[in-house]
């Protein structure tokens, strides 16, 4: 591989990284707190692969190939430089395909059942006082598995999230949530009833009131109004 | 060129040298001819623009959901990485090229027995995931530091650095035994394969790629030719460990971890085996393994302490800046002494 590809390869990792900063599509992939390290690496990246080209060492290289050179040697090629060429492949994935956010088909591999202990109920910051009461999923989702529902139970909660058909024709009301980026993500989900499934992915805003059933399935919504939202910029929940 | 390094080799060393560098060849790189390069360029963008038609043309099925689970996923692993790629082909640069070899002299122990534990202490200091432990460690090794103490170094750091343990702390609130329990069995696990290598490990099992002295002898064009080596070399392979991630996830049913998370030694295997077809990075590992309600805390314990120093991106990193002989080697020895260590620490922890 000569050094020419070799920063064409780093040069394009680069950039779609950077890319995808810009966009704000890196919220598909990894966690917010991540994107000045993700910046400051690509550009790194951009620095390294056009290094060679500048100063003395460019002037110097610029006769010939030199020496700079990962296997390029006369005796054919190390396994290196083959491998090499994979770093292509998340560039062209991330140009070509570039793929949303995990949605209603990795949700439904999980069946979004959360336990809470009782210290983590207690670290949940309080419900607020308006009814109906605003509150992420992911803290719905934990107050579930106790007997008055987390001090939840009889009012009313407005809970986002993006429709997960249900495979008996009824759907649940899913978010993802991931710790560092979308390789650890755990869908958290509610039963929704009382309301007609919106298209799959479709992201919408529910108020209802909130019932447990077994603990091996997630909780019961049962729907009042349901309302289609815009996707928010960070579609993940955080956990941790 | 390469006069230098011998000088180095006169350091401390259990036994005699190391292979990979006798591989390079004695005379100077030939200089590739203009025309091949000019025709690789060729090559190269006649093949993106066939990629470009090929991905237009057959755009339906690239939606498919699972391709597209896939995608995610695989993209998340590579750009979760590069920050600590980055990080560590710098230290691994820096190692190289800046800091001199008498530095490692004073500041080990000239006895590798005693360099281990060391080495392990030293894993405090860098943050990150495993990605880029792997070529500080290759550094270390080049530099003539202990093949030992350096694999102590690379199984620990990913482990025990503060990230890590502070990011357990918060996903076990209130269970601090968990923090004092992975960090126990992680250092155990560094310090005894550091001493497995003194006592089993040979060194023509090593084979370290090709390395060219860059640039017109400045120390920053030789530190940022060590980088950019570094970077084509050992991204390469994190990807392969990416695409395997990627395809684990889309592929094994999660209703499978449930099942067995009911009993003890088949959980405390499973998680173990998880862990390292799942490549998820040491700062996340303990919200994961906290996550799984059914599963007992020595299997959760597996899990955090067999991920950050066995799993496939690891594995994929180690067979390509050691070799496939090392890898092939250790990781399964690395394992084995994980889960051992895991259950040991578990059972008397917690």
């Amino acid at each position: 591989m000569s050094r020419d590809i070799q920063a064409l390869v780093l040069v394009a990792l680069g950039t779609a990284g950077l890319a995808a900063s810009a966009t704000g599509n890196y919220s598909a992939y990894v966690k917010p707190s991540l994107l000045p390290y993700l910046v400051a690496a690509c550009v790194a990246l951009i620095v390294l692969a056009v290094s060679p080209y500048f100063g003395s060492a460019g002037r110097d290289a610029a006769g010939g190939h030199g020496a700079d050179d990962a296997g390029a040697t006369a005796d054919g090629h190390d396994h290196g430089t083959r491998v090499t060429w994979l770093l292509l492949l998340p560039t062209l994935v991330l140009m070509l395909i570039a793929p949303p956010a995990l949605g209603a088909a990795a949700a439904g591999r999980d069946t979004g059942v959360l336990s809470a202990t009782d210290l983590q109920l207690s670290r949940l910051p309080p419900i607020p006082a308006a009814d109906p009461a605003d509150l992420s999923l992911l803290d719905v989702a934990m107050r579930s598995g106790f007997d008055d529902v987390g001090g939840l139970a009889g009012r009313a909660v407005r809970v986002a999230g993006f429709v997960e058909p249900a495979e008996d024709g009824g759907w649940y009301l899913s978010r993802i949530s991931i710790a560092c980026c979308a390789a650890d993500a755990l869908a958290v989900k509610v039963e929704v009833r009382g309301a007609a499934p919106p298209p799959a992915d479709t992201w919408v805003e529910v108020i209802g009131t909130i019932e447990t059933t077994s603990a091996d399935r997630p909780p019961i919504l049962n729907a009042g109004t349901v309302r289609t939202i815009p996707e928010p910029d960070m579609p993940y929940l955080l956990r941790g | 060129m390469s006069s230098g390094r011998g000088a180095d080799r006169a350091q401390v060393r259990p036994t005699g040298t190391i292979d990979g560098e006798g591989a390079v060849e004695s005379h100077s790189p030939v200089a590739v001819a203009p025309r091949d390069s000019s025709r690789e360029l060729t090559l190269f963008g006649a093949g993106a623009v066939g990629v470009v038609l090929l991905a237009w043309l057959f755009a339906d099925q690239l939606a498919a959901p699972q391709l597209q689970t896939w995608s995610t996923v695989f993209v998340a692993i590579c750009l979760q990485a590069i920050p600590f790629l980055i990080l560590g082909v710098t230290l691994s640069a820096a190692i190289a090229t800046l800091v001199p070899p008498s530095f490692f002299r004073r500041a080990l122990p000239q006895r590798p027995a005693l360099a281990v534990p060391v080495a392990g202490v030293a894993g405090l200091v860098m943050p990150g995931c495993e990605c880029g432990a792997v070529p500080v460690a290759a550094s270390l090794v080049r530099r003539g530091v202990a093949p030992a103490a350096a694999f102590t170094f690379l199984l620990a750091a990913p482990a025990v650095n503060p990230v890590v343990l502070v990011a357990t702390a918060v996903a076990f609130p209130g269970r601090p035994e968990m923090v004092g329990a992975r960090f126990t069995a992680s250092m155990l696990v560094a310090i005894i394969m550091g001493w497995g290598w003194l006592r089993f490990g040979r060194t023509d099992w090593i084979r370290l790629p090709r390395r060219h002295e860059g640039g017109d002898g400045s120390k920053l064009a030789a530190f940022l030719s060590s980088a950019r080596q570094d970077t084509l070399h050992a991204g390469g392979f994190l990807v392969v460990g990416g695409m395997v991630a990627a395809t684990v996830n889309v592929v094994v049913p999660a209703s499978v971890f449930d099942a067995v998370a009911e009993r003890p030694w088949l959980a405390v295997l499973a998680f173990a085996t998880l862990a390292v077809i799942v490549a998820i990075c040491s700062e996340a590992d303990a919200f994961v393994a906290a996550s799984f309600a059914g599963a007992s805390p020595v299997a959760q314990l597996a899990f955090m302490v067999v991920g950050p120093c066995v799993d496939v991106k690891l594995i994929s990193l180690q067979g390509g800046m050691f070799g496939r002989r090392f890898a092939a080697r250790f990781a399964p020895a690395t394992f084995v002494v994980a889960v051992g260590m895991a259950s040991l620490v578990g059972w008397w922890f917690l």
